[in-house]
C-alpha cells in the first residue's frame, strides 16, 4: 500500500534533530564537537589507503555495542579485507563480535542486492549499517568505457537512493566508506557527485607531513570544515 | 541557454529550472533568489531529503523559513512520480502555499509526463526545479545554468 506523503515544517525537523539518539563515536574530540553520528542519515568517510577508515568504522561499532547490549551492526566489508585481530583489539571485548554481522561482497552488485534485501525486511534488528567500500579499486571506475561508466553511475545513484531510504525508514545511521586519493584531499574543494548529495556529513581522514598525525575533518557544505587532530603516535 | 549564475527571472509563468549539482543549486537559491522566489509560503519537495543539520543551519540563517517553509520528504523515484501525478500538489498550492521548489532526481523515466505536471503547477504558484542536466525543453522554462560543465 502506498504511504501518504507527510508535510513537515522546519520546527518539526529541528525537533527531530534535537531528539534523535546520536551514536557516540567513542572518539571524544569528535563526540564533543558534533555530538556523534546521527541516525536516519548517511555519513561518508573518505581517505587514502591505510589512513584509518576501517579503524574509524570499528571504533564506531565498538562504541555502539558497548553502550547498547541489544545493538547489532551489519558490516559490509569489501572483499573481506579487514584484519580480525585488529578489530578485536578495537572492540576490547571479543564477545561483542557476536553482535556484528559480517558481509563480504566482491562486487558493487552484491552490495546493491544486500540493500534491496534490507529494504525488503532482511536484518530488521540492525542499529548501524556500514559499507566499508561500496566497490573495489577506484581505478576500475576510471578505466570504464563511456557506456559502462554510465551504467555504473546509475547503479551507484540507485544504491545511494536505497541507502537513504533505509536510513530514513529504519532511522539508523549508515556509514559509507570510500577511497579518496591524497591528490584530491583539499577538503574545501573536493566534490563527490555520487556521495555528497546523499550524505549528512562527509569526513575525510588524512595523514599529514609523513608523520602519524591524523586529521579528521567534519565537512559539510553548509556547516563548513573543521579539522580535528585525532592522535600522534 | 544562459551560461552564468545571473539572470533575472521576471516571468514566473514558466518553471525556473536550475541546472547543476544539488549543492550549487542550493547555493544559488539561498544566495540570490531566496526572497524573490519564496513568496511568501514555500513547499519544498526534496528527493535527497536535506540532511537535518543543513536544515537547522538554514533556519538559523534564514529565520523566515522557520515559519514559512514546509517539506515533503521523498525517498524513492516511484514515490516522486506518484506525487507529481497526484492531486496533492495542486491542492496544496491552492490552499496556502504560493511557491514550490522541487529537487528533481536524475534517472527518472517519466520526464515528459512529469514536466507537463510541473508546468501546470506554474498557474498556481512559483515553481522552481533543481535538475542535474538539461532534461526539459529550454523554451518552456526560465533556465539557469548554475554549474556549467
Amino acid at each position: 500500500m502506498n504511504e501518504p506523503f507527510l508535510l513537515k515544517n522546519f520546527q518539526y525537523l529541528k525537533k527531530e534533530l534535537e531528539n534523535s539518539d546520536k551514536i557516540q563515536t567513542g572518539i571524544h574530540l569528535i563526540d564533543n564537537f558534533i555530538g556523534g553520528i546521527f541516525p536516519g542519515q548517511v555519513h561518508a568517510i573518505l581517505g587514502d589507503s591505510g589512513v584509518g577508515k576501517s579503524w574509524f568504522c570499528q571504533k564506531l561499532i565498538s562504541s555502539l555495542l558497548r553502550s547498547n547490549n541489544n545493538a547489532t551492526t551489519l558490516y559490509s566489508n569489501f572483499s573481506g579485507n579487514i584484519r580480525l585481530n585488529n578489530f578485536k583489539k578495537v572492540l576490547i571485548d571479543d564477545r561483542l563480535l557476536d553482535q556484528v554481522k559480517f558481509f563480504d561482497p566482491t562486487s558493487l552488485l552484491e552490495n546493491i542486492i544486500l540493500c534491496k534485501k534490507v529494504i525488503d525486511g532482511d536484518n530488521p534488528d540492525i542499529s548501524l549499517l556500514i559499507f566499508d567500500m561500496l566497490f573495489g579499486s577506484p581505478f576500475q571506475f576510471s578505466e570504464l568505457l563511456r557506456d559502462s561508466r554510465k551504467k555504473w553511475e546509475r547503479n551507484i545513484f540507485h544504491l545511494m537512493v536505497d541507502l537513504r531510504k533505509i536510513a530514513h525508514l529504519r532511522n539508523i545511521p549508515i556509514i559509507v566508506v570510500n577511497y579518496l586519493s591524497s591528490d584530491s584531499l583539499n577538503v574545501g574543494s573536493h566534490n563527490d557527485r555520487y556521495l555528497d548529495p546523499f550524505c549528512a556529513t562527509k569526513s575525510i581522514l588524512q595523514k599529514v607531513n609523513h608523520e602519524y598525525l591524523l586529521n579528521f575533518y567534519i565537512h559539510n557544505r553548509y556547516l563548513g570544515s573543521t579539522p580535528i587532530h585525532l592522535f600522534k603516535e | 541557454m544562459q551560461k552564468s549564475s545571473y539572470i533575472r527571472s521576471e516571468n514566473f509563468n514558466k518553471p525556473n529550472v536550475l541546472i547543476g549539482e544539488y549543492n550549487k543549486c542550493l547555493d544559488y537559491l539561498f544566495d540570490n533568489k531566496l526572497s524573490e522566489w519564496i513568496i511568501p509560503k514555500l513547499l519544498w519537495i526534496d528527493f535527497y531529503v536535506l540532511p537535518l543539520t543543513i536544515l537547522y543551519n538554514f533556519s538559523l540563517q534564514h529565520q523566515v523559513l522557520e515559519k514559512d517553509c514546509y517539506f515533503l520528504k521523498i525517498v524513492s523515484i516511484a514515490d516522486f512520480d506518484r506525487l507529481l501525478q497526484s492531486t496533492l500538489l495542486p491542492k496544496l498550492l491552492t490552499t496556502g502555499f504560493s511557491s514550490l521548489i522541487v529537487n528533481y532526481p536524475p534517472y527518472c523515466s517519466r520526464n515528459g509526463e512529469n514536466w507537463m505536471n510541473l508546468k501546470k503547477l506554474t498557474k498556481l504558484g512559483v515553481v522552481s526545479v533543481f535538475v542535474t542536466k538539461d532534461l526539459f525543453p529550454l523554451e518552456e522554462s526560465n533556465t539557469i545554468v548554475v554549474d556549467p560543465e
